[in-house]
């Protein structure tokens, strides 16, 4: 009979050590909501209702002659693109002689239940503009999008193509007719959205959290923490870093109801865009109709906007100059991390460069 | 006494538990994946999702009474006034909008640029009579009245009375102009900033400057003006 060998209990340094390391995760976890984000340094030229627009702090004038309109996305905050010195897209797009503007959407409040996606395309985006023509004094600018706010940039790209000399779309959702468990999640008969915000006058932000968080649940849920808990016995690790990320990802925004209504029922259960069946105050959104220069950027693991919903544009806007870069990564890890500014960013970077001149007349 | 690593980790009651989710991570998240697109899944986190809606209905609406019972402003009074506000400061912008147009028209038109013609001058009034000529034997008729600078020719003047008989009847004196009437320089609204642009930048619905940037014809002060009052609300 073979001895069984009787449980080994950790002794007491080795338990008081455990016990350290998961303070220390505690203190990381929590103090994570006060983490310092979108430090670079930026100036308010332009607001209208909750949504403001920052034009970055320059020391030295910008060296290219467009502008850079970023424009974001609703349910998240904007410094994403401006996280923290040394992993800030806005900081690289400065360092290249930018002129760099970014267009916030703010916190919704019941007052904006009625505020709809057709507006803010219609009336925020072309105000916003013209204050970064005031401001730069250039007529044209770069639009870049980021996820919804890159569907948002297309469609004012094709209805305002006289502004947008080149558009840069980051893992923006154009065709949904394959948006994978979201597209799934949110189908017709299944999804009540019209109780939805019937209900609440602003979608909460912990619902497209949840949903997002549901697409890949045990990474979610436990393998930050077990990431975490792990980098924390390396020493070179930076817990700021981790934590201002973290704080990203748990900080949504509220969606406003109009909004998230139209954007459930016209983009992803009917496809309007891609469909060529969208209207905007009226006025017909087409792809089509986006001449200027497209550089499309889509990551392979998206599971927000997923491949298929991603690489429509190319081969739908009528530009000679149409490309793409395919990242191998996630909706959220190709923007922001050190592949991002070691891999993406300086490709994002040539592209603009060669796109700076003037187009002929 | 110092442990190494290994052998701290070994001992470690959380490296039993990594141990335990690097094993069946990938197990976990296979067979969740597996459950969550399940057409059955769907349909019921749907059903969850109207269920949790309607109770969460409900309490809104009894804290909605009660509150209005108890003279107290609800949230939903509290989002119509700032409905208000967001409504005002859109026609703040949709009057800024216009001050543009108008502020770019101006800036379009360049210093000392002659406008196109303006409209006919009304006419001049009629020259007065010509005098009585000297006795002659006729008097001849007056002269008719110049024509007006910008406006068309005033009414000939009436004939000269006719003279007595005489050598040479002296002729009237012309009429004095006709009013001149000076042409306004129209108000060109500024063309898109391109020959591509399809409308305006502010072409909101309630703004009527893509109509204005639409037409070939300038529109004059008096159109713009109409433009301006022609403000819709939101």
């Amino acid at each position: 009979m073979a001895a069984t060998t009787p449980p080994v209990w950790p002794d007491a340094q080795t338990l008081w050590m455990s016990n350290d390391r998961v303070l220390e995760m505690a203190q990381a976890v929590l103090g994570a909501a006060d983490a310092p984000v979108g430090l670079t340094p930026k100036a308010l030229i332009w607001r209208k209702n909750k949504a403001r627009l920052y034009r970055y702090l320059r020391s030295e004038p910008a060296t290219h002659q467009t502008p850079i309109f970023l424009v974001l996305p609703l349910i998240n905050r904007s410094y994403i693109l401006d996280l923290r010195p040394g992993a800030s897209f806005v900081e690289f797009l400065l360092g290249q002689g930018y002129d760099v503007f970014l267009i916030d959407w703010g916190t919704p409040a019941d007052e904006d239940q009625a505020l709809d996606i057709t507006t803010l395309v219609t009336r925020y985006l072309p105000r916003a503009a013209k204050a970064i023509q005031r401001a730069s004094g250039a007529d044209q600018m770069t639009v870049l999008g980021y996820c919804i706010g890159g569907t948002l940039a297309a469609c004012f790209a094709a209805l305002h193509p006289e502004v947008t000399r080149n558009l840069v779309l980051l893992t923006a959702p154009l065709d949904f007719s394959d948006a994978g468990q979201f597209g799934r999640m949110t189908a017709r008969g299944i999804f009540p959205v019209q109780q939805l915000t019937d209900t609440f006058p602003t979608v909460p932000a912990q619902l497209p959290d949840i949903g997002t968080k549901l697409l890949n649940p045990m990474a979610s849920y436990v393998g930050t923490y077990r990431q975490l808990y792990e980098k924390l016995g390396v020493e070179t690790f930076d817990v700021r870093g981790w934590q201002a990320m973290y704080r990203w990802v748990n900080d949504s925004v509220p969606f406003a109801g109009s909004a998230f209504r139209q954007w459930i029922v016209e983009f992803y259960q009917e496809n309007r865009l891609a469909r060529d069946e969208l209207e905007m105050e009226g006025r017909p959104v087409r792809l089509s109709e986006i001449h200027c220069p497209v550089l499309n950027i889509a990551a392979s693991r998206d599971q927000i906007a997923p491949r298929p919903t991603t690489s429509f544009v190319v081969g739908h806007v009528s530009s000679d100059d149409a490309s793409e870069i395919l990242v191998e990564g996630g909706h959220v890890g190709i923007v922001v991390g050190r592949s991002a500014s070691q891999n993406l960013w300086p490709k994002v970077g040539a592209w603009l460069d060669s796109h700076d001149r003037p187009t002929a007349a | 006494m110092t442990k190494t690593q290994d052998q701290t980790r070994a001992d470690d009651p959380f490296e039993t538990w990594r141990q335990l989710y690097d094993a069946n991570e990938r197990a976990w998240t296979e067979a969740l994946e597996q459950t969550m697109s399940s057409p059955e899944f769907e349909e019921s986190s749907g059903k969850m999702l109207e269920t949790m809606l309607a109770a969460q209905k409900s309490v809104r609406d009894n804290m909605r009474t009660y509150l209005e019972t108890m003279n107290v402003p609800t949230r939903e009074d509290i989002a119509r006034l700032g409905e208000l506000v967001v409504g005002l400061e859109e026609k703040i912008d949709q009057v800024v909008d216009r001050l543009d147009t108008i502020e770019d028209a101006i800036r379009a038109v360049p210093a000392g640029a002659t406008g196109p013609a303006g409209p006919k001058g009304s006419a001049g009034p009629a020259g007065p009579k010509g005098s009585a000529g000297p006795a002659g034997p006729k008097g001849s008729a007056g002269r008719t009245g110049p024509v007006g600078r910008t406006g068309p020719a005033g009414r000939p003047g009436p004939a000269g009375k006719v003279g007595r008989a005489g050598p040479a009847g002296r002729r009237g004196p012309a009429g004095p102009a006709g009013r001149v009437t000076t042409a306004k320089r129209p108000t060109a609204t500024k063309p898109p900033v391109s020959a591509k642009a399809a409308t305006p930048m502010t072409a909101a619905k309630p703004v009527t400057a893509s109509k204005n940037a639409a037409s070939a014809k300038p529109a004059g002060p008096t159109a713009v003006a109409k433009d301006i009052k022609r403000t819709e609300g939101v």
